[in-house]
Order: structure tokens, then sequence, then C-alpha cells
């Protein structure tokens, strides 16, 4: 287990001591990390705490806290402990908390990072590497947790009780810090910010914790690994260079949306500085609405046709090309039925407007063929728009959706065939007990995944359908989101349903890739 | 066996084969065919519906009927689109905005690919999840706003390709095609003493050619198609696409077709009556045709490339 025992025993046999299985330096990285884990725990007591105290507990981070390591570990939230507990029994003195937190709390991250190095590098002992581990994973989900705390707490106290995350630590630590102590020290610390804004404002909407905890999960996969791969991360650094700037670009692009959840908890308006936060007044509006009940009927009842006849019109269609012998006429129809895949809605909601209209060509046929009496208008019908919706996406997909399967069909046995047809099956015995039971684990798949999809009822083919008069049937939850927010500029609003939406979808595509793992033993993630 | 009787043998069998088609065979094939007609039809009617139309005079398109075959033959909706300033700069931004994001898109995509499809790399999987969830967890309409209005890109032609660079799903199918290949390709150049960066460009990017025109035709389709972007990101004149002019007509036709009578609204325009059903066509047509040039060339391909994005490991 020790890669460097004691070798000679000073004091007679020593080796049922445990102090002295190990090298001394060990210990001494040991308790450096000991004390990395305990500050991370102690992070963590005060950010429990701060949620149970924030009515009492209104300081400004400014004024108080101040640590070199802050942006990263957030030990300012001990000191912000700290310094709530003496606020609140009155013998509060920032000046010996400013030397203790400007120079203490720094410095002994400092050295305990160092040993912790050293041992890591030196001393590959499971014990050590296990323990180490934790400690990461603790400084890993703290400043995560210290976030998503605070603006729970911001949220629920309809407030700005908490300002930052983490950003103005960060800011006073890139200054020059005696210029920043003398501004704490005559108290003008805001004076001093606002001097300084533009950069300010640039770094408080970064959320540095995040990205704390973001480089504290990279380095704990390289930790856990052994240290050679260290050394690998130099030989590939070809590999790093073509990554990195993608990751960063899809960090941007993908999730630093994401901050702007913290929307949905505010009275948003656009241009202002400081945005009131209302807490969940937007979800509770859009649950307790009554337009919540109709969106997600209408959701449903979109996904649920259009899952419905998709997928017979698909399989079935697909079966009956699998029937036909001729090669060159099965590829043309392939062709042709993928044709208005390629098509963008914008070009298919024309065409069909064109095909269903008063005059077009099914009314037409209808009243020439005697089933309708007189001319139909269908789009602007709201009981029919959920089934012309769900025809409309089966024209536009079922040629490509058809190509999956068809791709399945191509991987069964041909000899199974040949032993049915010994065996005496006819075509649809063939059918319904080789193909359908070669193709089952692909459709078991597609269908638990787009049950996982079902909020999300598509987009762009309601709303270019829709119209004033059939908008109570049309609307789901994407056109909610878009009609508030982009139209009627209830930008907190539509985030809230947003975010309601992305989470639930979230919960059930877990729920179905699950199950899809279970069931099918395939899965897409 | 004596050679007489494995001729009768293999008569019987000859025989036996030969005789295919029983009566339901013979219906069922009928049917069949009759299915794959109607299938035909129901996915060209529309299309070609609208092609005779666009090629119909405008004023004449109004009274309706016009099935397969334009009754006045015309190109006046044509030379209307043609003479539109607007929709001339809406045709160039579409063009510009499919070239450009689509050659970086791929750029952008096989590289990543590249990376990921390589064992060896320390933090394959980290990275892989780390895109896989862009795929399932998004911002939403309202923050993605913001965020293009805090980098600057609102109402800027940045807008069109700079976000959609990266789709963690094309990476996914380029990284699938890439594993395919023969680990021995890399070594050898690697042997021979080509970095990484060359090994990419010089071996691995020319080999890749199927999967590169699978994705570069769901990216060019994809932008192509797009009209949201305009609508939410790029709303000005400067910026319109063709598929956004297109869908205004189409939201002006669908409001005006809860009246029973329809009666469009009539302009003059370069000394034909143009009339928007016309102008539709004409746009529809304009919007589609490029597509349609470019999708039987490819579609060897991308039938192998939704074949290797389903069966992904």
């Amino acid at each position: 287990m020790s890669s460097g025992a004691i070798t000679k025993p000073l004091y007679g046999d020593t080796s049922n001591i445990l102090f002295y299985r190990y090298p001394r330096k060990f210990w001494v990285t040991f308790g450096g990390a000991t004390i990395i884990l305990v500050l991370t725990l102690l992070n963590w007591v005060s950010v429990v705490d701060r949620y149970f105290n924030t009515v009492t507990f209104q300081m400004t981070t400014t004024e108080t806290s101040f640590g070199v390591f802050t942006a990263l570990f957030k030990s300012s939230a001990v000191f912000d402990w700290l310094y709530s507990r003496q606020a609140s029994s009155g013998s509060y003195d920032p000046a010996m908390m400013l030397n203790i937190f400007r120079f203490g709390f720094p410095l002994l991250f400092l050295i305990s990072f160092a040993f912790l190095a050293i041992a890591v590098v030196k001393y590959k002992s499971n014990i050590f590497i296990k323990f180490s581990n934790i400690g990461f994973c603790i400084t890993a989900i703290t400043p995560l947790i210290y976030c998503v705390l605070v603006m729970f707490i911001n949220a629920q106290h309809n407030a700005f009780l908490i300002e930052d995350f983490g950003a103005k630590n960060f800011f006073l630590m890139l200054l020059n810090s005696q210029e920043v102590g003398d501004a704490l020290a005559q108290g003008r610390a805001r004076e001093f910010l606002s001097e300084h804004v533009s950069i300010y404002n640039g770094l408080t909407a970064i959320p540095w914790p995040l990205i704390a905890s973001f480089i504290s999960v990279v380095a704990l996969i390289l930790l856990r690994k052994d240290d050679k791969k260290l050394t690998m991360v130099w030989h590939q650094k070809a590999f790093f260079l073509m990554i990195i700037p993608i990751m960063i670009y899809v960090f941007i692009f993908s999730f630093l949306p994401l901050v702007g959840w913290q929307m949905s908890f505010q009275f948003f308006q656009p241009g202002e500085e400081v945005q009131p936060w209302v807490g969940f007044q937007h979800f509770n509006n859009f649950f307790t609405r009554g337009d919540f009940q109709r969106v997600m009927t209408n959701t449903l009842a979109m996904s649920f046709i259009n899952l419905i006849l998709g997928f017979t019109s698909s399989i079935f269609l697909a079966l009956m090309i699998n029937e036909i012998r001729l090669k060159k006429t099965k590829r043309i129809i392939q062709t042709i039925s993928y044709l208005p895949h390629f098509l963008s809605w914008v070009v298919a909601a024309s065409i069909i407007e064109q095909f269903l209209k008063g005059d077009g060509i099914l009314n037409d046929l209808m009243i020439n063929l005697g089933i309708w009496e007189e001319r139909r208008l269908i789009l602007a019908e709201p009981d029919s728009f959920w089934g012309m919706l769900g025809i409309s996406n089966v024209w536009k997909s079922v040629g490509w959706n058809t190509i999956i399967y068809l791709a399945a069909m191509t991987a069964i046995d041909p000899e199974l065939y040949e032993s049915a047809e010994i065996d005496g099956a006819g075509r649809f015995g063939k059918m319904f007990n080789i193909t359908l039971p070669g193709i089952k684990s692909t459709i078991l798949v597609l269908l638990i995944m787009s049950i996982g999809f079902a909020l999300n009822a598509g987009f762009e083919a309601p709303l270019l359908l829709q119209n004033v008069m059939t908008r109570p049937r049309a609307e789901n939850i994407d056109l909610n989101v878009f009609f508030q927010g982009i139209q009627q500029q209830n930008h907190s609003l539509a985030t809230a349903v947003g975010m309601f939406r992305t989470v639930v979808a979230i919960i059930l595509i877990t729920i179905a890739n699950q199950a899809s793992k279970r069931l099918a033993k395939e899965s897409l993630v | 066996m004596t050679d007489s009787r494995l001729k009768q043998k293999s008569k019987y069998v000859k025989a036996k084969y030969k005789v295919k088609q029983t009566p339901g065979d013979i219906i069922f094939h009928s049917l069949n065919a009759i299915l794959m007609l109607f299938l035909v039809v129901v996915m060209l009617y529309p299309m070609l519906n609208t092609l005779a139309i666009s090629f119909n005079e405008p004023l004449d398109s109004v009274r309706g009927g016009i099935y397969l075959w334009p009754r006045i033959f015309s190109l006046a909706a044509y030379e209307a689109v043609f003479e539109n300033e607007l929709l001339l700069v809406a045709f160039r931004n579409s063009i510009a905005r499919t070239i450009i994001s689509t050659i970086g898109g791929l750029f952008v995509c096989s590289v990543a690919a590249y990376v990921l499809s390589r064992r060896e790399f320390l933090l394959r999987k980290f990275v892989t999840i780390y895109f896989v969830v862009t795929m399932y967890v998004a911002a939403g309409l309202i923050p993605t706003f913001f965020l293009f209005q805090d980098l600057g890109i609102l109402n800027t032609f940045h807008v069109y390709w700079l976000p959609g660079l990266f789709g963690a799903f094309n990476v996914i199918v380029i990284r699938s095609y890439m594993q395919g290949l023969p680990d021995s390709l890399v070594e050898a150049a690697r042997i021979d003493g080509a970095g990484e960066f060359r090994i990419f460009l010089q071996v691995i990017l020319p080999i890749c050619k199927p999967v590169l025109a699978t994705v570069g035709l769901w990216l060019a389709v994809g932008s192509w198609n797009d009209w949201f972007t305009t609508e939410v990101f790029a709303r000005q004149n400067q910026l319109a696409t063709l598929q956004h002019e297109l869908m205004k007509l189409v939201a002006s036709a669908m409001s005006e077709v809860d009246t029973p009578n329809n009666i469009p609204g009539e302009g003059q325009l370069g000394g034909h009556i143009m009339t928007p059903i016309a102008m539709r066509a004409a746009i529809t047509m304009v919007a589609t045709i490029p597509i349609l040039c470019v999708y039987p060339f490819l579609q060897k391909y991308f039938v192998k490339g939704v074949h290797v994005g389903s069966v992904k490991g």
C-alpha cells in the first residue's frame, strides 16, 4: 500500500504503529489535505448557515470579504459567516478580520495545495488519493451549491440579498491590494467599485464559482488517474489546442445562456441595471393561469398525435417499400418520399395552404367525389387543427423516417425468410413473424426516445400553420414562449416557461434513456 | 444419384421457383403499386402544382383550378421576384450564410470529431459528455436573445453563422465514421513525422468525404431553410433571407384564410398585375430549387450518414 515505508526502525519494532508505516512527509501532506477538507467543509457550513440566516444577514460582500483564493474556493463564505456571527453579537473588528482573511486563509490554501501536489506526485498511496479525491469533490461541489443557493435565496426573498457570485472578490484580487485595502479601511469600497464599474460589471457577469467548479472537476478527473497521465497531457497538447477553443465556444453558446435562467426569478426589464427579484411568481402565474391547462393539453395532444401517426405510417411504409422487388423502382420511390424532408417548413406551409384552401385541390376532389357537401376551410377550423398538423408532419417526414427501418430490415438474415418459406409461411406471415420482430428493437428505442421528447411538440409547423382562429388549439409550449417572450416582450415569463419545459424534458429523456437501456439494451446517450 | 434423377430434380426446383406469382401475390403487388403511386402523387403533386402556378399568368391564378400545367404561361412572377430589390438582397444573404455556415460548421465539427475519435485522448469521455449535454439542455429563446445582444451579434450578419458552427449530433456522426477508419493510417502518418494538424488535414479529412458530404448537406439545408433567426435576431431589411420573405407571405395568406371569399391584394409590379398567390409560388420555387439541385447527388451519402448516426456506440 505504501511506497516508501520506514526502513530502519529506531526504537524496536514500530511496524504496528500506524504513524511509522508511512514516511513523515506523508503525514505532513496528509495534514495539508485535511486543512483543505476542513476549510471546504467550513465553507459548506457557512453556505448552509447563510441559507438559514438570510434575513438578519444583509451585508454586502464588497466591504467584508477579501481573499486571493475567493474566486476559486469561495473562502469568503467562511469569512461572511464569521462576520455575520460577529456582527450579530456586536463585536466586529474589521481590521482584524481583514488581516485574517487577506493573508491567513489564502496562505493556508497555498501551503496545503503545495503539499497536496507533492503528495500526489510522490506518494501514490491509495488512501491518500482517495482522501484527496473526496477533498476535491467537495471543493468542486461547494461553489456550485453556493451559486444555486444564492439564486434560490434571492428568489425566495424577492430581493437582492446576496449580490454576486464571487466576482467582486476576483475583481479586488486583480486590483492593487494596497489601494483596495485603503478603500476598505476608509469605508468607501462602494465608491471605489463604482469608479471601476465597467471592469466590475464585466466580471460580475461571469459565474466564477461555476468556473471554479469546472476547473476542480477537470483537476479531479486528472488526479484520479495515475500521474503518468499528467505528463501525457503535454504530449497531447495538439489535441488540447484543437479542442479547447471549441469547448470555449460551446461554453459561450450553449452553457452561458443558462445563466439567463435567473431571469425567470426576476421581473426582468431590458436596459435596467438592477432587476427586482420576484421569486417563483412567474411560475405561479404560469401554473395557475387558465393558459396552462390549454397549452399543456395542446402540447401533449400534438405530440401524441405526431407519435402515433408518425410511427404507424413510417413502419407501414417501410414494410411496403421493402416488398417492392424492382431495385430501381424502390430507389426512385424512396428518393421521392424523402423530398418533403428537405423543404423548409415555410415552403411546406405554403404548399399545404395551397393544397387545403377553399378553392384548393382537396376541396375540388372531395366535392367532385361527393364526400363533402360544401367547401371547407380546413385551416380555419380549430377542431381539425391537430389532425391537419399530424398529417402535415407525416407528409413531411414519413419518407425520411423509413430510412432507419429499412436499414434495420436489411440487417435481417435472409435465411430466416427462406426457411419460413419452406415452412409454408405466407407474405403476411413473414412480415409479422420475421420482419417486424427483426426491427422490434429499433422501433422500441425510437418509441421510448420520442416519449422522452413528449413536450417538444414542434415549433415551426404549428406556428406557420396556425392563424387567429386556430390559435387556441395551436398554442403549445414553444409557441407560448415565442408569443410571450418575443411578441409581448414578457421576457421573464417566457424564460420561466422555457425553463420548465427544458427541465421536464431532461427528466423525461433521462427516464426514457434508462428505460431503453433496460428494455432494449440500447441507448442514445 | 444418377444423372437423369439429378436433371429431374433441378428441373423440379427450377419449376417451383419459376411459378412465384400466386393470385394472392398479384393482388398484393398491384395494391402495393397503387399505394406507391398514391405516395408519389401525394409527395410530388403539391410541388408540381406550385410550379405550375408560378409559371401561370399572375392574375389568372387567382381564379384557381390550376393543377399540373399552367393555363396561361407567363414568366411574370419570376420577373417580379428578380426585379424586387429586397428579394435580391434576401437571395444573396441566403446564399452567403449557407456557404459560410456550411464550410465553417464542417470545419469545427470535424476538428472536434477528430479529437474525440482518437482513443488516446485523455479527456475523451468528459468532452463527449460535455458536448452531448448540449443536445438536451437548451437555455431557451429569451436567454439566447440576450446572449446575442451582449455579444453584439444581434442584427448583424454574424448571427447567421456564428452560433451554429457547432452541432453535437453532427460531431457524433463524423466521429463514428472516423472511428471506423483503420488506426494504422494515423500511425503511419505519425511515423512519417506528421503532426496532429497535418494528420487531420491531409490524411483523415480527405477520406471522410462521404460523411462530410452528409453533414454538409444537413448544415446547408438547415441554414438555407432557416427563417427563424431572421425573424427574431436579424430584423433588418439588408439582412433579409429568402425563407423569411416567404414566411411573411405565407403568414399573410394564413390570416386571410378565414374569409371564405379570399380576395388577395393586388399590386402593380413591372407592368404586370402581381398577386400574392403567384408571388408566393415563385418565391417557393426559388427557395426550393437550389436544394433540389444538390439533393439527388448527395442522396447516396446521406442514407449512409443517417445509418451511421443511428447506430452510434
